[in-house]
């Protein structure tokens, strides 16, 4: 825990001294007193730390959702996205930017869209006597799939001017937006219940009804999953759209090295998402500087490398 | 007052009933086997008396108390039960998923205590796995897995133990060892065991009761004297049982 603390801290004077302007770590440190040169202090209050620490709290936020969603699903492949949250933010989003909407209405269409496919999902998925586990994913995965068509369909018939905003939209992408105190408030609640429940989290992936046995109310559990996992993907959605590979990689990562006990894996994937993700940024403003590229892009090139190490090594040693 | 009691419960899976108004008592240091054939319902009914299941009528009481009036932790310390298979999503050591077993007696936020380590590993040595501790689960052989979860029903330390088919990737010495061992155990601090078994000779090994599901919901029970007889068995089976009588006992064969 420590040695991601440690991780996450020298991300940040990383992102922090690193770009088009390279400031040293003691300008880094004397911008965040206000005591630097004026482009020092311009350069690391106004543009660096927003970038950072909102790359930071999304990748937090994605870590931790993916973390939920793979106990809930009980599925290592699930990501925050698999239940269509993202799908229906995108679909309100991209309908938002067709409509030439301010940036600030776009992310509360985005939230709108997030929270009202979550609903629809948790409606739609339960059955007469039970929510199973089965039914949620698929109920998930075909509406998923169905946003995703709807998608492209908005893509097709939209004017190219409003085509390149939207493209971004959905790859993903950091700006210097405040994550703003609700997000903020999000993660802080959503960590601390996810870590109250984490003995029933390691329960749970034994087994529903072992769970049971042992004194957990399943059903509870997993409604608090559902509920916690959603708004966590709708924060982040709605902040730096569908950044994909962080909530699926981050958990497997954490259980790759730390182990399967949730007391560790739920704190831990909040620290090493959002430090992933500070750094995937920091590289998408500088590998083709002056070009930036949409922070997406960044963590499905490393996403998929790491998946598929992680994926050697589960068949050579049984992990993850 | 009986550990667990059955007053008239009827359980059926959607068409199928598998067992009609059936009423039984589970005594101190009493060990109950239930025989039947695939299908019948063995596993039903034994999640039905875990109250992982309702049953469509009567009614369960568990130490004079019905199911339904305990909090779930409460009846977690009075039962606990031994599923058919096991299942890991993500990888755990046998000693996290052997602790797994102290849930019931550990708040939420304070942990697992020393204490509770030390049972586990006690468990483990118990089981014949005390060298096995910091394995990764995924790395053990099905019948290892087995008697992983033995152990941690063990240090649930319920009074009434259910099994699923406890033999299940048991070898023989392990079957008649381990279950002897528990067995004689779980008897001698005063609990009770219900065991679906598919073994005949290892449920009349063990037991001193029978429960008989021969299907459509009609269920016998009583004791080994009472039920354990060729005619019973090859009705039950449906095929026709031999009796064997050896120096060591009276033994079960299908003809």
């Amino acid at each position: 825990m420590w040695l991601l603390c440690g991780l996450a801290i020298a991300a940040f004077v990383l992102a922090l001294s690193v770009g088009s302007v390279s400031i040293h770590w003691a300008g880094v440190v004397a911008g965040l007193k206000g005591e630097a040169t004026s482009i020092d202090y311009a350069v690391v209050m106004q543009l660096r730390l927003p970038r950072a620490v909102n790359a930071f709290v999304v990748g937090a936020l994605l870590g931790l959702a993916g973390t939920l969603m793979q106990v809930l699903l009980r599925n290592p492949l699930a990501d925050p996205y698999v239940l269509g949250v993202s799908g229906g933010a995108a679909v309100a989003a991209l309908l938002a930017i067709l409509l030439g909407w301010q940036q600030g209405l776009v992310s509360l269409a985005a939230a709108v869209g997030a929270l009202g496919s979550m609903t629809l999902v948790f409606v739609l998925s339960r059955g007469r006597h039970d929510w199973s586990t089965t039914r949620l994913l698929l109920t998930g995965v075909v509406l998923a799939a169905g946003w995703g068509a709807t998608v492209s369909f908005i893509l097709a018939i939209s004017p190219d001017a409003h085509v390149r905003g939207m493209l971004f939209w959905l790859m993903g992408d950091i700006n210097e937006a405040r994550p703003g105190p609700l997000r903020v408030a999000v993660l802080a609640v959503s960590l601390l219940a996810a870590y109250g429940f984490a003995r029933s989290l390691n329960l749970l992936a034994l087994g529903e009804l072992r769970a049971e046995s042992l004194g957990v109310n399943t059903g509870l559990i997993r409604l608090g999953l559902f509920f916690i996992a959603g708004i966590l993907t709708a924060a982040a959605v709605t902040l730096a759209g569908a950044i994909g590979f962080v909530g699926l990689v981050v958990p497997h990562m954490v259980r790759l090295w730390g182990g399967s006990d949730h007391r560790l894996v739920v704190p831990a994937s909040v620290l090493l998402g959002g430090t992933l993700l500070v750094l995937a940024e920091l590289l998408a403003r500088t590998i083709l500087a002056p070009s930036q590229l949409p922070v997406g892009v960044i963590t499905a090139f490393l996403g998929v490398p790491v998946f598929l190490y992680l994926l050697r090594r589960s068949s050579a040693g049984g992990r993850p | 007052m009986s550990l667990l009691s059955l007053e008239s419960v009827s359980v059926e899976i959607g068409d199928t009933k598998v067992c009609h108004h059936l009423s039984m008592g589970l005594g101190d240091g009493e060990v109950w086997s239930i025989l039947g054939r695939n299908g019948v319902g063995k596993s039903t009914l034994l999640k039905t008396m875990a109250g992982l299941r309702m049953p469509q009528r009567g009614a369960i009481q568990l130490c004079g108390t019905g199911l339904q009036n305990l909090s779930r932790r409460e009846r977690a310390q009075r039962l606990g039960i031994l599923f058919q298979d096991s299942e890991s999503l993500f990888p755990a050591t046998v000693l996290e998923t052997v602790l797994t077993g102290r849930h019931p007696w550990t708040s939420a936020m304070r942990g697992e205590s020393a204490d509770d380590v030390d049972r586990a590993q006690q468990a483990l040595a118990y089981v014949g796995l005390g060298a096995l501790a910091g394995r990764d689960l995924t790395s053990l052989s099905g019948g290892e897995r087995r008697r992983v979860d033995l152990a941690a029903l063990m240090v649930q330390e319920p009074r009434i133990a259910l099994l699923d088919e406890p033999g299940n990737h048991l070898d023989m010495h392990y079957q008649v060892a381990v279950l002897g061992d528990l067995v004689r155990d779980w008897k001698a601090a005063g609990g009770a065991v219900v065991a679906v078994m598919h073994d005949v000779n290892l449920a009349l090994r063990f037991s001193d009761h029978l429960m008989l599901l021969y299907g459509d919901g009609e269920v016998a029970c009583g004791t080994i004297g009472e039920l354990a007889s060729e005619s019973a068995l090859s009705r039950l089976y449906g095929h026709r049982m031999e009796r064997v009588t050896t120096a060591t006992g009276e033994w079960f064969f299908p003809v």
